[in-house]
């Protein structure tokens, strides 16, 4: 059984349909990529899979489990991270205390382990390990309004690792990242696949969302136009079709 | 019936006071408390004119000249430098000039402690149809806002004007982007809303014949209830949802006394309105 | 104690207990409320009535009062779920509105005339003199202090300060942001009808004009003007704005016109508050002595 199965999922803004039908499935230490032009649908995917927006048809499911119709809250604490196209840390928290608040997503809800303690030498050092890991170099110590562009987007990566989670959801994870830090981000990914992650992956950036993927699936228009190998993709006419931008001639 | 003509008349002074606020909420994002301010402003010029004229049309000419006044100074030495602070940084300074016009016009030197008698002569004819009368102050107030709303209309969709004003509410940075002088095009927008508070102040004295200090402190707050049911910046919401707020008041009081001050019953709809519709009778839905 | 430094005192603390309960909820969480008038009357009112129709003892009607605050306040911050932002400012406006009108008609609640002649206060059967009843405010003032600093290393703090931020952001982590914010308005509540109830038994007697809107704006002026956010900007903002009109009396005429200007004047240059004022000039202090006697390791900028 796949760890997450999204089936037939339609949304619909007004008289917008925004998903068609939209079908996903992801494996244990599989990295999915999923591709295509701007406005196909792949953040509302993300939306509907973390709960932030309602399909009106179709289901999501972790491990069997349905996760469409729960909470957002809910559904980070049954293990699906996820990070936004536009970065958003906690900007007056520290890089490090961004990171520790994703570490209590079994504190949060209890009725008296709310009171604990957040900040722990063991939650400090989880964090530094994580912020490491991502290839955030320190301060830890600053308030996270104040990093570059591009180690926002590294440290929003390590805040959805420290939820602990089965699937991963990454947005456009490379935007505005140098090259160096593209090539970590990329390890980084590989690294969790082995861990046995389950990871989506939304990138503009093809030759990184072909190079890191097991497979990749290809929206248009709210619509899975393509799915199969990155090599299978790369040769689909269909997919060169909607990025040339006739497909709808 | 006749609750009906006096709910439209007091109706009239809400929208007059609320579309301002709902003008310069739309174009800021500024709770602009001060709102209340500029509407007594315009209420005390509108009085010293009437006294020394007798002429109700002078007195709200003048009232919406001192209330443009009035409000483009808030603008540029209050809010002009705190535009990019957090939202709360406007809204207290806000609430600072309030407290200070307040204050001041309470001084013996301005309207005083006490209220001035404003007791007009009708400018134009009563009328009477069948047992519903209308007195002339009731009917000037109704047309003077039917008049100035008539022309906001015009402003807003046939003007270039309005159409940046337009296009400022929409997105101030794509509008800026877009070459429009987003200063020049907000100023006006103040100088426009505060005089209709300005005019609506006088309309206000006129119809209830007295002018005081403390005569902004309940319309301010039923002005924002008028402009959040109306859909917070949204014009033609705020209009409906004025005359809306009226004529349910008369008309409750009217048949069924007085349940809970007057006063109350206007947030006790706000609330009511907003669990049901977050963004207000007329708010645009959450994208 | 003089007479006029102990009124300094209770009212002072009692603000300033409030500002830390508005701080709970606009500080830590994010959520502006301009109706803290009406949860501060909750506590004074529930005081007031215990004391008169049932003739609680006064530490029962304040630990009473503290849990009335903290529930009644905690439903109303049901409605916080349904809006958010400026729509929020206004609902709890409303909630204000209401809460007084609610109190000044209803006979059952002293209606216009209000509650009055409470008894004195007294603990273990000694009557507190204003003396001791002023240490007993700063006493409470110090406790809720340090609750709301103890709050922060909490899950609970942290999950508000996320709160605060991001809210989607927040929820995207797994907290439960929607129960969050009624926990935060069930704090502010607890904290407000502890005010609440000093404010009734000192003063003895409890009008709804007290707990106007402007009670609110004033409650929220003294947090600004010391520091939205900070625990010491909410007793000094109090304390200061409590001691000013004594110590503007030679301008009685202009208390609200100075405290207008005050109000602009604050937030136009430093929006941060005192305590954010203090902060720099500490900084820049800290750094021009460091750069006289060593040079700071490079990477180490100071960031307080």
């Amino acid at each position: 059984m796949s760890r997450l199965r999204v089936r037939d999922v339609t949304v619909r803004f007004a008289s917008l349909t925004a998903l068609s039908n939209v079908r996903l499935e992801v494996d244990a230490g599989e990295v999915v990529s999923l591709v295509g032009p701007n406005g196909a649908g792949k953040t509302t995917l993300f939306n509907v899979i973390t709960g932030f927006v309602q399909p009106v048809a179709g289901t999501v499911r972790l491990d069997g489990q349905r996760l469409n119709g729960r909470g957002s809250a809910r559904i980070s604490r049954l293990g699906v991270a996820r990070t936004f196209q536009v970065a958003r840390p906690f900007p007056e928290l520290t890089v490090e205390d961004n990171v520790i608040v994703a570490l209590g997503r079994a504190s949060y809800p209890h009725p008296l382990r709310t009171f604990g303690r957040a900040r722990t030498p063991a939650r400090r050092e989880r964090a530094h390990g994580l912020l490491t890991e991502v290839g955030l170099p320190e301060p830890y110590d600053r308030p996270a309004g104040d990093l570059p562009v591009g180690h926002l987007r590294l440290l929003e990566v390590g805040r959805a690792l420290a939820t602990d989670p089965k699937v991963l959801l990454l947005d456009e994870p490379a935007a505005g990242l140098r090259e160096p830090e593209v090539a970590q981000l990329e390890r980084v990914v590989a690294r969790l696949r082995e861990r046995g992650l389950a990871v989506v992956l939304v990138e503009h950036n093809v030759p990184l969302a072909l190079r890191a993927a097991d497979r990749v699936i290809v929206l248009a228009g709210g619509e899975v136009i393509a799915e199969g190998t990155p090599d299978e993709v790369r040769a689909d006419r269909t997919v060169i079709e909607a990025y040339l931008g006739t497909a709808n001639a | 019936m006749q609750d009906l003509v006096s709910g439209i008349a007091l109706g009239s002074t809400y929208v007059l006071l609320a579309i301002g606020l709902s003008m310069i909420y739309g174009i800021l994002r500024i709770i602009h408390v001060a709102h209340a301010g500029v509407y007594v402003i315009g209420a005390w010029a509108g009085y010293l004119v009437w006294r020394s004229t007798g002429s109700l049309l002078l007195a709200v000419i003048a009232g919406a000249v001192a209330g443009a006044v009035a409000g483009v100074a808030v603008l540029q030495l209050v809010y002009r430098p705190m535009l990019d602070k957090p939202r709360y940084v406007p809204l207290i300074a806000s609430v600072g000039v309030f407290i200070l016009v307040a204050d001041l016009m309470a001084k013996p030197w301005l309207l005083g402690p006490n209220p001035h008698q404003m007791n007009v002569k009708p400018p134009l004819p009563a009328l009477r149809v069948g047992d519903i009368g209308v007195s002339g102050t009731a009917l000037f107030v109704v047309l003077t806002a039917a008049l100035l709303l008539v022309m906001l209309w015009l402003v807003f969709s046939r003007t270039q004007v309005g159409l940046r004003w337009q296009a400022i509410a929409a997105d101030r940075e794509l509008a800026g982007a877009s070459g429009i002088d987003v200063n020049r095009a907000v100023l006006s927008n103040f100088a426009f809303g505060s005089a209709l508070a300005g005019a609506a102040g006088v309309a206000y004295a006129a119809y209830t014949g007295s002018v005081f200090a403390t005569m902004g402190d309940v319309p301010s707050y039923k002005a924002f209830v008028v402009v959040v049911l109306g859909g917070l910046g949204n014009v033609w919401g705020t209009v409906v949802a004025g005359f809306g707020l009226a004529l349910l008041e008369t008309l409750l009081i009217a048949n069924f006394g007085y349940l809970l001050p007057r006063d109350a019953l206007a947030f006790i709809v706000l609330i009511l309105v907003l669990m049901v519709r977050p963004r207000g009778l007329f708010g645009r839905a959450v994208a | 104690m003089s007479g006029y430094l102990i009124s300094i005192i209770v009212f002072g603390g009692v603000w300033a207990i409030l500002a830390v309960s508005l701080n709970l909820l606009t500080g830590e969480a994010g959520l502006v409320s301009l109706g803290q008038a009406a949860f501060f009357a909750l506590g004074a009112y529930t005081s007031a009535l215990l004391a008169l129709r049932a003739e609680l003892p006064f530490l029962a009607c304040l630990a009473i009062s503290a849990l009335v605050g903290g529930v009644l306040t905690g439903a109303l911050g049901l409605l916080a779920l349904r809006v958010r932002d400026d729509f929020l400012v206004f609902t709890t406006i409303g909630v204000n509105f209401l809460v007084v009108a609610v109190f000044q008609y209803f006979e059952a609640f002293g209606g216009a005339l209000g509650l009055v002649a409470l008894p004195f206060a007294e603990v273990a059967g000694v009557r507190l003199t204003p003396q001791r009843y002023a240490w007993l405010v700063l006493a409470v003032l110090g406790l809720v202090v340090a609750a709301s600093f103890a709050l922060r290393r909490t899950w609970l703090g942290t999950g508000l300060a996320a709160l605060r931020e991001d809210e989607q952001a927040a929820r995207a982590l797994g907290i439960p942001t929607r129960a969050y914010k009624v926990v935060a308005f069930a704090l502010a509540g607890v904290v407000a009808g502890l005010a609440g109830g000093l404010y009734a038994f000192y003063l003895g007697s409890v009008f709804p004009q007290n707990f106007g809107f402007l009670v609110s704006i004033q409650v929220m002026a003294m947090l600004v003007l010391g520091g939205l956010g900070t625990l010491a900007g909410a007793v000094i903002g109090a304390f200061l704005l409590t001691a000013l009109p004594e110590v503007l009396r030679p301008l009685a005429d202009y208390r609200y016109t100075i405290l207008g200007l005050i109000l602009i004047l604050v937030v136009m240059v430093a929006p941060d508050g005192l305590v954010g004022v203090a902060r720099r000039w500490l900084t820049s202090l800290r750094r021009r002595g460091g750069q006289a006697e060593t040079t700071p390791p490079a990477g180490s900028e100071a960031r307080p």
